[in-house]
């Protein structure tokens, strides 16, 4: 482990592009912290935390210079590893009526993350068991991945809708990433703490100037975790909620949460393992034509078509399905929970539903639950 | 086996006393129909409660510039008829053998008053009854749902 | 590693012969352009394209030993519509096979009741034909078929060659029946208390509309016949058809990967659920 400060980071910076890869971190931008292209650390938003409730999402200046002082904003990874839109082939009509398909070429940009958070960490690896971890792999993603270097960092704050700490995948890092950084800003400085967690990572960090770090450094760190964890206010009794969900298919719970819900299906582009697409044939006038997939979500209505309509044509219905599928059913499909805990369907929740407080809700009138 | 022990072997005689299913047997015949014949007739008088033991029967209705349509379809341990229960015992529906057929015949003026006399022989037919009905409006549901019909098609 | 991004690509199949069985469902026969086809398993479905229109998951309808390669269609939508509409002679894409199977062999050393409904018929042909091939290795054999009405009947022929050779039980019901015919009438979970097998030795494959499948389950284990026993072939909305696009979900069921056949056992608790 190694101590290194802003110059240190910038040199990480250097280092990574000098390898080639493509720098992605988190900007400020349009109220928000989002990621982006970055070359410098100077882009990183410095002196910014977040404030995020229900349905609601604030920036504020804080009274120092962290540079990673936030949760996580409305972005996720998977926009970079799961496109929104893919192409993937292209169909030529030849002059004897037939027709010849061509398998598109993979875009796989050496890319380099910066600031992926434990609960990141946790919903790449979910999204590596749907599209690379069965029997059919999604070349395409596991191109992606295979090209993506991960630095990550152990969260300083954690936001009122975060509940990483109930689901066990944070806030602590604990494997899968390339590089872990620490930050300790107080009145004695502006650090990083650096860990590698694989071979790059550690040919990486020989490269960086700094100090050892000390055993008093790593106590911070580790205090300041604890701290992040303890201050979580939300929970879901994660072992209990697959089995909990199931039994209560027709609980009236549904029906009430499906007179505030939208079907607007923002919670699912904001989670960071949605993982649903569809496909669609996109045709030009000079005879070529291609198949595009792209990002889809359970919450549309025509996701569940067949025959003589929806199977799910009730907004009931539909929520239902993503709750159900995202914390029990997940589980018999792919051995995991699909919820990391980052909270982010509840921020970006036009009206504020919070799964958290709907698992409790049912879990209150269960019943089989114990009082 | 004799009638006796027909009368005996079908479901409504489960629970029964051995008295009691005498009198059920004393309203039964077993009879034969040859494919074609009628075992009931629309609005003539219902006489008679059939259950079948072997082939197969089917309720026809005659509908006016379209023919004899089949409606049902019934075999071998189902009943056929249910108008000898209630006045003004009519039948509704021609039932007609399609192969040969062999069925329990019971008279259904017998039958109606032994059931008045003997309230647990009343109840043991009438649960028969009411799970066959049972059955048949299930099916009917079935059929009027209309299962096969193309998408889009207005119900 | 494959450098593409679609492995699960279509190759170009022509269609080189087309039936029209009743008046919305059809029947291709394809040949592929390049690699022959690969084999497939009774059950299975393979993902058929249409140029510039779109792909939809059809039941594979041909004799799993060999021979033509069959799919049947019905006219339904955005997409059957104008394959409906394509010519012989034209090139489609397709892709597979896919799915999970009838499990024969689990069959074999017993009875098979066979229950379909309506356009269900055809991806049970390929099971009903993969029996007749080792007709042997079963006892009793039933094929219970029902329908909307006799101009609805899929495979008449077919039907009545198999009832013809008296090694087979074969009924076929129609909902609504017209003044010249002679079958059964009436809805095909009837059939199954008429027909002869023993319910403690027998495997029951079901297709057919959603809810004929449900009653036709019902009657089946009303009759004694075991749940893990009776295997449905279930459909959703289909896009990958590999398990990844999200949309065939039944359950923690992929349709297109843990189905399209699934034991009533492991159904349990989700057919009744309204919209699941």
């Amino acid at each position: 482990m190694k101590l290194i400060d802003l110059a240190g980071l910038q040199a990480l910076f250097d280092a990574l592009r000098r390898r080639d890869y493509q720098i992605v971190g988190p900007v400020q931008r349009d109220g928000a912290i989002v990621y982006d292209c970055v070359e410098s650390v100077a882009e990183l938003p410095a002196g910014w935390t977040d404030r995020q409730a229900p349905g609601s999402y604030r920036l504020l200046r804080r009274a120092d210079d962290a540079v990673f002082g936030y949760a996580v904003g409305p972005h996720s990874w998977k926009r970079y590893l799961f496109p929104p839109r893919q192409t993937l082939f292209s169909v030529q009509r030849q002059a004897d009526g037939g027709l010849n398909f061509m398998p598109e070429p993979i875009d796989a940009p050496k890319r380099a993350f910066i600031g992926v958070r434990a609960c990141e960490l946790a919903a790449i690896g979910v999204q590596d068991r749907v599209f690379a971890g069965g029997e059919h792999v999604d070349a395409a993603y596991a191109a992606r991945r295979e090209a993506v270097l991960l630095v990550a960092v152990n969260c300083a704050v954690a936001a009122d809708t975060c509940f990483c700490s109930s689901m066990g995948t944070g806030p602590a890092v604990s494997g899968g990433h390339d590089l872990a950084l620490t930050e300790l800003i107080d009145a004695a400085g502006h650090c990083f703490l650096v860990e590698a967690g694989s071979a790059i990572g550690a040919q990486m960090l020989d490269e960086l100037p700094g100090q050892p770090a000390t055993e008093d450094d790593v106590a911070a760190a580790s205090a300041q975790s604890q701290r992040v964890a303890a201050g979580q206010t939300r929970r879901i009794d994660a072992a209990a909620v697959p089995a909990l969900l199931m039994r209560n298919l027709e609980h009236p719970r549904w029906d009430e949460v499906a007179e505030r819900c939208l079907s607007c299906a923002n919670c699912t582009l904001a989670c960071p393992t949605c993982f649903c697409s569809s496909n669609q044939e996109v045709t030009d006038l000079a005879g070529a034509a291609h198949r595009e997939r792209h990002w889809d979500s359970c919450f549309n209505v025509e996701f569940s078509h067949l025959g003589h309509g929806s199977v799910r044509g009730s907004v009931k219905a539909r929520y239902r399905q993503w709750l159900t599928h995202k914390l029990a059913t997940w589980h018999d499909q792919f051995g995991q929970s699909g919820c990391v805990g980052c909270g982010r369907c509840i921020t970006w929740c036009p009206v504020g539903i919070d799964i958290t407080e709907e698992v409790a809700a049912i879990a209150a009138s269960d019943p089989e639950g114990t009082p | 086996m004799t009638l006796r022990e027909l009368v005996e072997s079908q479901r409504f005689c489960e629970g029964l006393a051995a008295g009691q299913c005498d009198g059920l047997a004393a309203c039964a015949t077993e009879k034969t129909f040859t494919p074609g014949d009628y075992l009931l007739r629309q609005h003539a008088s219902a006489d008679a409660f059939y259950l079948v033991l072997e082939g197969q029967v089917q309720i026809k209705l005659a509908l006016p510039g379209q023919g004899i349509v089949t409606l049902e379809t019934i075999g071998p341990d189902e009943a056929v008829g249910w108008s000898w229960f209630q006045p003004p015992y009519r039948c509704q529906f021609d039932a007609r053998a399609v192969t040969p057929v062999r069925v329990l015949a019971f008279d259904a003026g017998m039958l109606r008053a032994l059931m008045e006399r003997d309230p647990a022989v009343g109840y043991a037919v009438l649960k028969t009854l009411v799970a066959t009905l049972s059955e048949r409006v299930q099916s009917c549901r079935l059929q009027v749902l209309d299962v096969y019909a193309p998408p889009g098609e207005p119900r | 590693m494959s450098a593409f991004a679609e492995p699960t690509l279509p190759a170009p199949y022509r269609i080189v012969a087309r039936r029209q069985d009743t008046a919305d469902v059809f029947t291709w026969t394809v040949e592929p352009l390049g690699e022959p086809a690969p084999t497939f398993l009774p059950g299975q479905f393979n993902m058929l394209y249409a140029y510039g229109i779109g792909e939809v998951p059809v039941s594979i309808s041909s004799d799993p030993a060999g021979g033509p390669l069959l799919h049947t269609l019905r006219a339904v939508g955005s997409v059957t519509r104008p394959m409906a509409a394509l010519q012989v002679g034209e090139v489609i894409g397709l892709r597979g096979p896919y799915g999970s199977a009838w499990p024969l062999a689990e069959a074999e050393g017993g009875d098979l009741v066979i229950v379909a409904g309506g356009l269900g018929l055809a991806p049970l042909r390929p099971a009903i034909l993969g029996t007749l091939a080792r007709r042997a290795q079963f006892g009793r054999l039933c094929v219970l078929y029902g329908t909307r009405g006799p101009a609805e009947v899929l495979f008449a022929d077919q039907l009545a060659a198999w009832r013809a050779r008296g090694d087979i039980e074969v009924r076929v019901t129609v909902d609504r029946a017209t003044p010249d015919w002679t079958g059964e009438v009436g809805v095909v979970t009837r059939l199954i208390g008429r027909a002869g097998f023993d319910p403690a030795r027998t495997t029951a494959f079901v297709c057919g509309p959603e809810i004929m499948m449900r009653f036709a389950g019902e009657a089946l284990l009303q009759r004694g016949v075991p749940a893990a026993r009776i295997h449905l072939s279930l459909e959703r909305n289909m896009k990958c058809a590999v398990g990844y696009c999200g949309h065939c979900q039944l359950g923690p069921h992929f349709i297109c990967r843990d189905g399209p056949v699934l034991a009533w056992s492991r159904l349990a608790g989700l057919l009744e659920v309204a919209e699941l």
